[in-house]
């Protein structure tokens, strides 16, 4: 029987590798839950950002080790994840293949199925969600299939723990078979029969190891420019002449392809029985609702309503809860432990190091509802509607529709926003809806200009305020046509949305999601944050406990010219911004302090408003709403773009934008003669 | 089939998807399929919305709504290249 490792930890005797491939939105993610649980390790594949995931069990008392390879479309050096999963298979050899295709949709799967034959390498067809073909009216004959295909088809049910004992079993068979499979291949088409013959007895005893000579000249003639840029170093000789034969032959991908559509039509014809023309099935019905232009826009705002109702009363109190029950009662315990020892140590501590792990804990709740929520959402099959609903308003900014929802989630929390576009699957796209997240005003940004603006404006505060948020919005859509204009040269991935059909959410799935983005999280964002809390924490006490005579108010004098030409001429609002780096909330508990006034009292409002113009208190507004984000935001950019680099840019992004603002707002108005 | 195709829709005719999948006689699923390979590997485009300025000419017009334009591709030049190579 199949069993995760941690139950049979002695007595496997056996080992084989196999690994698990797939197309996106095929339920691979849910047979790789399924059969490992816990023990399974989440990394990254060396040197690149894309995720690896590998796993364990045992199944009759052999030791499986499985590879969780990235979903791809085909097997062409089209993306990074398709140059993983063919060189994981050419040059790792698994013992065992298992290609899992969505039964509903096997016309689409089966493409990449063509590709991974021409690999030869064992090979197991898992058919998952054949429940949900059933509901579409669909009927597979799997025998059919099996018999057509020549290799082992085992029908599954993936969330539903159905059919993975056979599917592993399958594979295990297969890799302990003395004789090797002979499965059906396509076939190039007979036009191009001879020039693919030629340019294998060109290239034979000069293909390195351990590529197939007759996999290498296929891919030549397909135009893969990986392939060629190695025929090219390994066989100087003979390639003048393959050059000229591709060059000759430069149609030869439509027989190539046409090969490939023409085995998939053989296949489906022979094995899938099709309901009666005109039935109307579950999906086409929820679809009518959730992709109408109208109705699938109401639809989708409903669903992000609940979102941030389910952030701000369910995640919300146990934030407070854990505040309360927590990190007060841990600050008060180790203030009196620590009563003996030097005071800045004390401090550090309590209001450094505590301070950051209390940062933390605010997120997880927030974290935990909102991956459950996206978990679900992906789960279903909703997510992908979601983003062709917006889809054509993203184009703008050279985006797809799934860079939508955490674009829009960021006005709840900017942190899971950074780490919700890992739905984003293009590479490019998702690092350009990285570096826009911070102009989406979080929450903590609109609870700081909620709490000045009257002061500023009066009864003029709730027009000021939504111009701030529209003017952020302009910005936002701004900045990433020039990102994509300027850096990504407009570069614009093609992209094929497939739109999956509905099926039941499966808790473990979403479990496991939920449970590796948090732990994601805790493991490298969180230490960061509570190192910088703590160093920030020490600029505000250092030398001498004053933060009147702090590291911090030096700098705010420092900068307090750069602060005239915003109208900001008191130090302490400088400092105020830049302890908001912490978190955004600090911006009012700065300005209690340096002014002498709690945070809680109105008067620290109206105080503040006293002191500036209207002019240079919407500068300072502005510059509020633009200014870097918080700590914890940069560590989760660091964190999902693994780079210093694109980290500094996006904190060096804002800073800029911020100061150019709030220097512009305050220019124009002293031009205009307005509120100065 | 793959060559059919692209040379059914270099001969310049409109055409849609079911009608092609007819022609062809293969499954809806599979043109798309191919469309979008085409689209990938460069040998068709599709036309953005952006064409208003020829609006008045189009051969479509009367298919476009305010809310919905179809989604149109086009050979491209690699297209017709691949199409007369032969």
């Amino acid at each position: 029987m199949t069993e995760q490792k941690q139950n049979f930890p002695v007595y496997s005797k056996k080992s084989i590798n196999v690994a698990l491939v797939g197309q996106p939105n095929v339920g691979k993610s849910t047979v790789f839950n399924m059969l490992t649980g816990l023990n399974q390790h989440v990394g990254n594949w060396p040197g690149k950002t894309v995720e690896l995931k590998t796993g364990e069990l045992v199944h009759n008392e052999t030791l499986i080790h499985l590879v969780d390879l990235p979903g791809t479309y085909s097997l062409t050096a089209n993306s990074e994840e398709e140059r993983i999963t063919r060189d994981f298979i050419i040059r790792e050899k698994p013992d065992v293949v298992i290609a899992i295709v969505n039964a509903a949709m096997l016309e689409r799967n089966l493409y990449l199925v063509a590709e991974l034959l021409a690999l030869d390498v064992p090979f197991v067809l898992g058919l998952n969600m054949v429940d949900v073909a059933n509901q579409q009216g669909l009927r597979i004959e799997v025998n059919v299939l099996e018999a057509a295909l020549r290799v082992p088809v085992v029908p599954v049910i993936a969330s539903k723990n159905q059919g993975l004992f056979e599917l592993i079993d399958a594979a295990q068979n297969l890799a302990e078979s003395p004789i090797p499979l002979a499965p059906n291949r396509p076939d190039i088409r007979p036009e191009h029969r001879p020039v693919l013959e030629e340019i294998c007895s060109l290239i034979t005893g000069q293909v390195p190891q351990p590529y197939h000579v007759d996999w290498v000249a296929l891919k030549l003639l397909e135009g893969d420019s990986e392939v060629m840029e190695m025929v090219e170093q390994a066989a100087p000789k003979a390639w003048p002449r393959i050059q000229t034969l591709l060059s000759q032959h430069e149609d030869a991908i439509l027989d190539i392809t046409g090969g490939r559509y023409e085995w998939i039509a053989r296949m489906v014809r022979v094995a899938i029985v099709r309901p009666r023309p005109g039935t109307i099935v579950l999906t086409d019905r929820l679809d009518r609702i959730a992709t109408h232009p109208f109705w699938g826009l109401v639809l989708l705002l409903g669903i992000l309503g609940i979102v941030f109702w389910l952030t701000y009363h369910v995640a919300m109190p146990i934030v407070e809860w854990l505040d309360s029950a927590l990190i007060i009662p841990l600050a008060d315990v180790v203030s009196i432990a620590l009563a003996n020892a030097p005071l800045w140590f004390s401090r550090l501590v309590v209001d450094g190091l505590i301070g950051g792990v209390g940062t933390v804990l605010t997120f997880l709740p927030i974290l935990i509802v909102f991956f459950t929520v996206l978990g679900i959402l992906e789960d279903i099959g909703y997510l992908t509607r979601a983003a062709y609903m917006m889809d054509r308003f993203m184009h703008w900014m050279g985006l797809h529709g799934r860079s939508f929802l955490p674009l829009f989630l960021g006005f709840g929390c900017n942190v899971p926003a950074v780490m919700g576009t890992r739905i984003v699957e293009d590479r490019r796209a998702r690092l350009l809806t990285i570096l826009l997240v911070p102009l989406v005003p979080c929450a903590a940004r609109l609870a700081v200009v909620s709490f000045l603006t009257p002061a500023f404006f009066g009864t003029g505060a709730a027009l000021v305020t939504w111009l701030l948020v529209i003017g952020n919005l302009t910005l936002l859509v701004l900045v990433g046509i020039a990102i994509n204009r300027l850096l990504f040269k407009g570069a614009h991935t093609a992209f094929i949305m497939e739109i999956p059909l509905y099926h039941a959410p499966n808790v473990r799935t979403i479990g496991l999601y939920v449970w590796q983005n948090t732990l994601a999280f805790l493991k490298k964002a969180g230490v960061l944050i509570v190192i910088v809390s703590a160093i920030i924490w020490a600029f505000s006490w250092l030398p001498d406990g004053n933060i009147n005579n702090s590291l911090m108010a030096g700098l705010g004098r420092w900068l307090e010219p750069l602060g005239r030409l915003m109208g900001l001429k008191d130090w302490r609002l400088i400092v105020a911004l830049l302890t908001s780096f912490v978190a955004k909330e600090n911006t009012i508990a700065t300005l209690g302090v340096l002014y002498g006034i709690s945070n809680q009292s109105v008067g620290l409002a109206a105080r503040v408003g006293a002191t500036l113009t209207p002019a240079a208190g919407l500068s300072f507004l502005v510059v509020q709403m633009l200014f870097i984000p918080c700590v914890a935001t940069v560590a989760v950019i660091k964190q999902e773009t693994n780079s210093w680099k694109w980290t500094a840019f996006s904190v060096g992004l804002l800073l800029t934008i911020s100061l150019i603002a709030g220097v512009g707002v305050y220019q124009l108005a002293v031009l205009m003669n307005w509120g100065v | 089939m793959v060559r059919n195709l692209l040379k059914l829709l270099a001969e310049g005719d409109i055409h849609n998807i079911p009608q092609l999948a007819r022609t062809l006689e293969v499954s809806e699923e599979i043109v798309r399929m191919i469309m979008a390979d085409f689209t990938r590997q460069g040998f068709l485009q599709t036309v953005n919305s952006n064409c208003d300025l020829q609006c008045k000419s189009c051969p479509i017009r009367k298919t476009c709504t305010p809310r919905k334009t179809p989604k149109i591709w086009v050979v491209t030049e690699k297209g017709y290249r691949l199409i007369n190579a032969e």
